[in-house]
């Protein structure tokens, strides 16, 4: 079963057109979601949450669309925006009751849990809390709804290597139920590095790919080389060629280059593999 | 087990996996039939993803080092003596074949190398004596 099934999705804004987009995250992984700036990210985990208006497609979390059954719809569902849409104002406790009343199901014992663990003060307004401190704030309380599917956008951006190394914490030990689903979009493509299963690639709207890891590591080389052995390649094979005086590099899934003499090729890293093919051709 | 992963490292993290788990293995560190964590514990405990985990383990029960019991775990296999100098000389392989790479690429011939070797061999049997 999927955890997110978004099916021929397009939406239209100002400007932007999110275009005939369709993804399946199975339950049980984590999958990240990478692109350039105004890529279409935001865009897709706010359509995702219903909060955008969509032309066409379908949304489904763990097998229902928001109008078959929007109860389980939202309440399977957990998602943290990039920005605070708490009341800053609002002390952390206050945060607290007013999920208990919203949301049923607000598991109290696990928010304090992790407050404390996190020594997040109680008695603060959230508008005095450190940057860090927010997004610790946020991704608890989106746990705190026990989801199955959690969304995340941008969970690590901004934030400093330890508290950062804490949010993973966090969502390594929510993926302990191999029922859960996390889809995390972020520009922080190391964090993806270890902790992703699957990776989509979001560029002008629309999908570049969207597969797990493994298979693209095992797939993708990166190549090293010099001009004259370029020459003698099928560029057609090659993904965003970079040149300098010195040789060039390029990404390609073409065993019969990469295994040639003068040719040197490494396994990508997943910045690498976006770089390569979310390049801007002049 | 001891395992440590890196992200930065040239070698995949579920290559890096399988071959701490290879070592240990063949070392004796681990025992046949020992039970080994399950998958999404080891992706949790390396924050590494569960596809990752699977594929090491999955890819090492296809070699017979490690067996799976569905319902009950994954478990250290059977491995005799043959098995593991199999194994030791198939990793001695591959670095050979580095070696004779290099030699092509810097046209050093393949007398050169074995010299290098009785070499390598009469200075280990010197610091013995």
């Amino acid at each position: 079963m999927n955890g997110i099934e978004v099916k021929n999705l397009t939406v239209q804004m100002e400007g932007f057109t999110l275009d005939n987009v369709s993804i399946d995250v199975p339950a049980g992984v984590v999958m990240g979601l990478i692109g350039r700036n105004g890529a279409g990210k935001s865009t897709l985990i706010n359509s995702i949450a219903d909060c955008t208006e969509k032309k066409a497609g379908e949304i489904r979390i763990n097998g229902n669309t928001v109008s078959e059954d929007r109860v389980k719809f939202f309440s399977d569902l957990a998602v943290v925006f990039d920005k605070l849409i708490y009341n800053d104002y609002f002390k952390v406790g206050k945060l607290e009751k007013l999920f208990m009343k919203i949301r049923p199901d607000f598991d109290s014992h696990f928010f304090n849990t992790y407050l404390d663990f996190f020594r997040i003060d109680r008695y603060k307004r959230i508008s005095k809390l450190s940057f860090g401190m927010k997004k610790k704030l946020q991704l608890i309380a989106a746990m705190s709804m026990r989801p199955s599917v959690l969304i995340l956008d941008e969970p690590t951006t901004g934030i400093d290597p330890a508290d950062r190394s804490e949010i993973i914490d966090l969502i390594s030990d929510f993926m302990m139920d191999e029922e859960h689903t996390v889809m995390l979009s972020t520009h922080i493509t190391g964090d993806l590095d270890k902790i992703g299963d699957y990776i989509t690639l979001i560029d002008d709207g629309k999908i570049v790919f969207s597969e797990s890891k493994v298979d693209l590591q095992d797939r993708y080389r990166l190549i090293r080389t010099d001009k004259s052995i370029l020459s003698t390649i099928d560029t057609g094979k090659l993904i965003g060629v970079h040149e300098n005086s010195f040789g060039v590099e390029a990404l390609t899934d073409d065993e019969k280059i990469f295994s040639r003499p003068g040719v040197t090729a490494v396994i990508p890293t997943i910045e690498e593999i976006m770089l390569h093919f979310t390049e801007r051709r002049a | 087990m001891k395992l440590m992963v890196s992200a930065l490292s040239q070698i995949p993290i579920y290559e890096q996996i399988k071959q701490q788990i290879k070592e240990q293995v063949f070392s004796g560190d681990l025992k046949p039939g020992e039970q080994l964590p399950s998958i999404r514990t080891l992706a949790k405990e390396l924050k590494v993803g569960v596809i990752t985990s699977k594929r090491a383990y999955d890819d090492l029960c296809g070699e017979g080092v490690l067996v799976s019991h569905p319902g009950k775990g994954v478990f250290v296999g059977e491995i005799n003596e043959d098995d593991v100098k199999a194994a030791h000389l198939q990793m001695i392989e591959e670095q050979l074949r580095d070696v004779s790479n290099l030699a092509g690429q810097y046209s050093i011939s393949r007398e050169d190398i074995e010299m290098l070797i009785e070499k390598i061999y009469k200075e280990k049997g010197e610091m013995e004596q």
